[in-house]
């Protein structure tokens, strides 16, 4: 075994976003440090300590798992497991197909639906999805705002509608923020504008229908997975969102109404100390965004609601136990900083899907954190710190300097078409990757502390069967001759005409198309045809609808 | 030896294509000379352009356990055109026992995560030059 106990010379003494580091902090490192101005108590603006007054003396964070594989049976089955070892709400990750937006009997999705997410192509999967977890009591929450974005929440404004629940009773939200899902693993092929439209329409219906249903999410963690450390994580998630806000405000929506609930979704690296600074700084840049760019009075609007989420990079496949103890440094860091809902990784998912063993061991770890370590007994415990004040205050500078750089040239719309944000991420990545390889950043199992593959620890392999995929390709294919097909294209064709005139809110005619079983597939094909695009995104198949 | 051609490629409809970059970044600083697919690729595709561009290796990454499926069509296809001189590797998130299930197929190598680049360049360098030297024989 090879073990690097001496210290390299070449060590150098820098933040995960490269921010240099003394040997220590003293008073004169916050010499313009200033408590009300600065921080606050939680509760307070700039809420930099926290969103509550109490934080987890009132409650625990949310504590929850992005799940969903297989059919759609397989995973409900997966989510009723979840519920029974304690996990709060639904979390509705879906698979590639759905999230580019063809149904699962198109042909690239024969081969992949249900393999890493739920697969939905209508409002069938969601009804068996959800089977069990009663809309007016679950708050479930739509994680992927690829092309099923905008269309899932008009799937379960559907089911609320055929079950005679009353919109206000469902509690949950979507994701519906795409602006950083462009640079991410989930990127969908679909028109930015067709999504735009889908999307600002949805935040739209449910602002003007006081639904208690958060549609105003970003997403950071999805771009922040290509490899972006806090810095760049924090000014690329507050570029989507000021592009996503200003698309609405630019609808003539007022920003305290749709922003009543501002959820936003981090990464968790490992970098510990630069991630409490990271979740403390980020509620400060965002009230002072809302008050400032927005003007902001509703104090609801001003707080950002973080949903912290483990890194699925930090976890190594080499050893993969030690991610046990990876992951709970991890979920300490989210919840020093005050994160309001955290989710794991599981331990063997830089191998496969999670088991259900590795599931139990994240939620057992939550637990152990938040009531055997006394962690939850005081806000924001690191407050004061010289250095974790310093280093806040450092996040906090660099990231308003990048974010206004971003909007300086033309915002992450412009930087979508201009190439410059693709290569500032590619970039870093690439620096992570030099950075292990010359060890620079030391990873055990990769380049400490290796053993051969020999004698690694055998772990359970979870995949989804073939028969999983089949089953699902069928229901589809079973759907769509069992419904009133008569129906459906008038309903899509309906569509289609309202959004030809450009200043019609698609989501009650979705709504409706979703409740006849119109898929996914078919909802964006007709809109992409009505626009002069061709009905499939991969030019594979044609419209079942043509005259 | 004449400079190694290696077409890089998701497969399917996983977008995330970090590990894909990063290995033809560190296949180019290596000398080989990489055609960069990128995303939504199908077996045909890639076969379509492993053969307008004469590519040594094809190299296909995979995060979403996709490999079990459209791995073995690209193989078959390659089989079927008598192509047995072209390497085939894939990398990514392949667990146990699906790396020996591949090698069966005809995958002549399976990367693992945290591989690190001298390892990745020499398995293929290695690799092209056996195919190089049975084909002259």
């Amino acid at each position: 075994m090879k073990t690097t106990i001496q210290e390299d010379a070449n060590r150098k003494f820098e933040s995960a976003s490269g921010i240099p580091l003394k040997e220590m902090y003293k008073p004169e490192d916050l010499k313009d440090f200033d408590y009300d101005r600065d921080l606050g108590d939680a509760g307070e603006y700039p809420y930099t300590r926290g969103l509550y007054k109490g934080m987890f003396r009132n409650r625990i964070w949310t504590r929850r798992f992005l799940s969903g594989f297989g059919s759609a049976k397989d995973s409900m089955e997966r989510l009723k497991y979840l519920a029974s070892i304690g996990s709060e709400g639904v979390e509705v990750v879906n698979d590639y197909p759905t999230q580019v937006g063809i149904d699962a009997d198109h042909p690239m999705a024969v081969d992949e639906a249900g393999l890493v997410g739920i697969p939905v192509s209508s409002l069938d999967d969601v009804e068996t999805i959800l089977e069990g977890f009663p809309i007016d009591k679950t708050t479930i929450t739509f994680e992927s705002s690829g092309a099923s974005g905008p269309v899932l929440p008009c799937m379960y404004f559907a089911m609320a509608q055929k079950h005679g629940v009353p919109y206000s009773a469902l509690n949950g939200g979507a994701a519906l923020n795409l602006y950083c899902q462009y640079y991410s693993g989930f990127v969908t092929p679909q028109p930015l504008e067709l999504w735009s439209k889908l999307a600002v329409d949805v935040v739209e219906y449910c602002s003007k229908n006081k639904l208690r249903f958060a549609t105003f999410h970003t997403s950071a963690h999805n771009v922040s997975e290509e490899g972006t450390p806090a810095v760049m994580e924090i000014a690329l998630g507050f570029a989507a969102t000021i592009a996503f806000a200003d698309r609405l405000v630019e609808r003539g929506l007022n920003f305290d109404e749709f922003a009543n609930r501002v959820p936003f979704t981090f990464t968790i690296w490992m970098d510990f100390f630069e991630e409490i600074a990271k979740f403390r700084a980020s509620r400060k840049i965002w009230a002072r965004i809302a008050r400032e760019r927005y003007g902001s009075k509703n104090p609801r609007a001003q707080r950002l609601y973080i949903a912290s989420r483990v890194s699925g990079l930090t976890a190594i496949a080499q050893q993969p136990l030690n991610n046990i103890g990876r992951i709970a440094i991890q979920l300490m860091s989210a919840a020093l900083g005050g994160c309001n809902a955290i989710d794991p990784v599981m331990y063997d998912e830089p191998l496969c899907l999670p088991t259900e063993v590795a599931t139990r061991i994240a939620m057992c770890t939550q637990n152990i954190l938040a009531y055997e370590t006394g962690i939850a007994n005081v806000v924001d415990p690191l407050a004061g710190s010289y250095y974790v004040e310093w280093l806040t205050n450092e996040v906090e500078k660099r990231s308003w300097e990048l974010l206004q750089k971003i909007l300086d040239k033309g915002g992450l719309e412009e930087g979508v078409k201009d190439g410059w944000i693709r290569t500032m991420i590619d970039e870093a990545a690439l620096k992570r990757q030099k950075d292990i390889e010359s060890g620079a950043m030391k990873l055990v199992g990769i380049n400490d502390l290796v053993i051969p593959p020999e004698e690694d620890h055998e772990i359970p392999i979870h995949m989804v069967s073939k028969a999983s995929t089949e089953e699902q390709v069928q229901r589809v294919r079973d759907i769509k001759k069992k419904r009133n097909n008569n129906a459906v294209k008038e309903l899509l064709k309906k569509l289609v005409a309202e959004d030809k005139q450009g200043n019609v809110n698609l989501v009650p005619t979705m709504t409706e198309a979703c409740k006849e079983y119109a898929t996914i597939g078919e909802i964006w094909g007709s809109l992409r045809v009505g626009r002069g695009y061709h009905y499939d995104p991969f030019e594979m198949i044609e419209s079942p609808f043509k005259e | 030896m004449k400079k190694i051609k290696v077409i890089v490629s998701k497969i399917g409809l996983d977008g995330h294509d970090v590990g894909a970059k990063v290995v033809s970044a560190m296949l180019r600083d290596a000398g080989m000379e990489v055609v960069y697919l990128g995303r939504f690729q199908s077996p045909e595709s890639i076969f379509k352009t492993t053969v307008e561009e004469d590519a040594d290796v094809i190299g296909i990454s995979c995060q979403s356990s996709n490999h079990t499926r459209l791995v073995p069509k690209l193989i078959d296809m390659l089989r079927k055109e008598g192509m047995n001189h072209v390497v085939i590797v894939v990398g990514g998130t392949i667990p146990d026992p699906f790396p020996e299930e591949l090698k069966a197929l005809g995958v002549d190598a399976v990367i693992g995560p945290g591989t690190l680049s001298n390892v990745i360049v020499g398995t293929i360098t290695s690799l092209v030059e056996q195919k190089r030297k049975a084909a002259a024989v």
